[in-house]
């Protein structure tokens, strides 16, 4: 536990001052999101860390692309992790329950309640669909790094974007008929 | 007497490829209509047609009206899945919703949520999240949600959809216990003939027979034709 949270602090400072150092804004937000993860390490929610994988890989991907086109700068990939880490941490804390139960329709929280619901549950929807379909994928694949891996990859990812867009068209139609969404 | 529903010469299609073509039938108050139809004959999107949620050709009334915001008010439809309509943080939190949403004050919306939870026999899931649930808890938690607006059609597509025989038989009687008029898109022949009085067979992009129920289920030739058997 402890090296886990010591390597996402370090990596957090390392970005941090790689970015030059004096951008206000972005240390503010490396120490908010180094908080975040040692408070969810120290609540036992190294699972719902596992979750930052996806964001982590976009940011190294991010990084190489501007170090092949010659300019490497390291403050976008750093915001979007760290706006990752406050989000998470957010939707841990807030109390979903009773905002959602106790909010009017006349309310000026009411839209905003509902559209973060919207987003959890669509990020719930797609996380589960992204599950599936890499489970599917290892049902298939005897060697990660096989003829197929690869080719599997891209497939089970274009499947899980075509399979996400017709959950969202459901259930934007669901809530256009359950009059929420007009 | 005014139908709840009227559908007259719809068609709808993908591209070149028609999907449903001049369809026609209508719907009395209290009446229980079902829609039979082996997989990709057209059921759910004749369902969405009417719902207003696709755009066809031809002419759908409900209540006379066209299907826009204000005819869509007195329908309740339950989709296939129910996680598409149930996403708060609490099964009642869920029911709720439509009215606060209607300007109801979350407290008598909560009352109301209530009674229709306990009335489908879902009083201990009160306060727990969808996800919670069994898929059969799950449908039947939907079918309260979508009477909550006190809608006089309830449109249900595929509701057995996945389910074992004893959620089929308790779906089966939370929808005996609901006299709204009911259209109900399936190919589970034993479902039909216990909760529909009339049947439309869908095939081929249009209605290839309609009559009373055990009829029409009794009738191996033409659920043969139909491709159900």
């Amino acid at each position: 536990m402890t090296r886990a949270r010591l390597a996402l602090s370090m990596l957090l400072a390392a970005a941090a001052a790689a970015s030059g150092g004096w951008d206000a804004p972005l240390l503010v937000l490396a120490i908010l999101a180094g908080i975040v993860v040692h408070w969810a390490v120290h609540r036992g929610f190294r699972t719902a860390l596992w979750l930052a994988g996806p964001v982590l890989l976009f940011s190294a991907v991010l990084i190489v692309l501007q170090w092949v086109g010659g300019a490497a700068d390291i403050r976008l990939p750093m915001r979007t992790v760290a706006v990752f880490l406050l989000t998470t941490g957010a939707f841990r804390v807030l109390p979903w329950s009773a905002m959602a139960g106790g909010i009017s329709s006349r309310s000026r929280l009411y839209m905003p309640v509902l559209f973060l619901l919207f987003v959890r549950h669509f990020a719930e929807i797609l996380l589960a669909e992204a599950r599936r379909a890499l489970q599917a994928r290892s049902l298939c694949i005897s060697r990660s790094f096989g003829r197929a891996a690869f080719s599997s990859l891209a497939w089970a990812i274009a499947a899980l974007f075509r399979r996400a867009l017709q959950r969202a068209e459901r259930f934007y139609a669901a809530q256009i008929v359950g009059g929420l969404a007009e | 007497m005014t139908p709840v529903l009227e559908v007259a010469g719809l068609s709808f299609g993908y591209d070149a490829r028609p999907v449903l073509d001049n369809i026609s039938f209508r719907i009395d108050a209290g009446e229980s209509v079902g829609l039979l139809g082996a997989n990709g004959s057209g059921k759910s999107t004749l369902l969405w047609c009417i719902a207003g949620l696709l755009r066809a050709s031809g002419t759908v009334r409900l209540y006379g009206e066209p299907p826009g915001r204000a005819g869509r008010t007195r329908v309740g439809m339950v989709f296939q899945n129910p996680e598409d309509q149930l996403f708060m943080p609490t099964l009642v939190q869920d029911l709720a919703l439509p009215l606060v949403n209607a300007g109801v004050h979350p407290k008598e919306a909560r009352r109301l949520a209530v009674e229709r939870l306990r009335a489908s026999g879902l009083d201990r899931q009160l306060d727990e999240p969808a996800t919670h649930l069994s898929l059969g808890q799950r449908k039947r938690a939907v079918i309260a949600l979508a009477m909550m607006r006190e809608a006089g059609l309830l449109i249900l597509d595929e509701p057995t959809a996945e389910l074992d025989g004893r959620s089929v038989r308790q779906l089966t009687a939370a929808l005996r216990g609901i006299a709204a008029a009911k259209l109900i898109a399936s190919h589970h022949l034993d479902f039909l003939r216990a909760t529909v009085s009339r049947i439309l067979v869908l095939c081929e992009a249009g209605i290839m027979a309609e009559g009373q129920a055990a009829t029409v289920l009794d009738d191996a030739a033409l659920l043969d034709r139909a491709g159900l058997i």
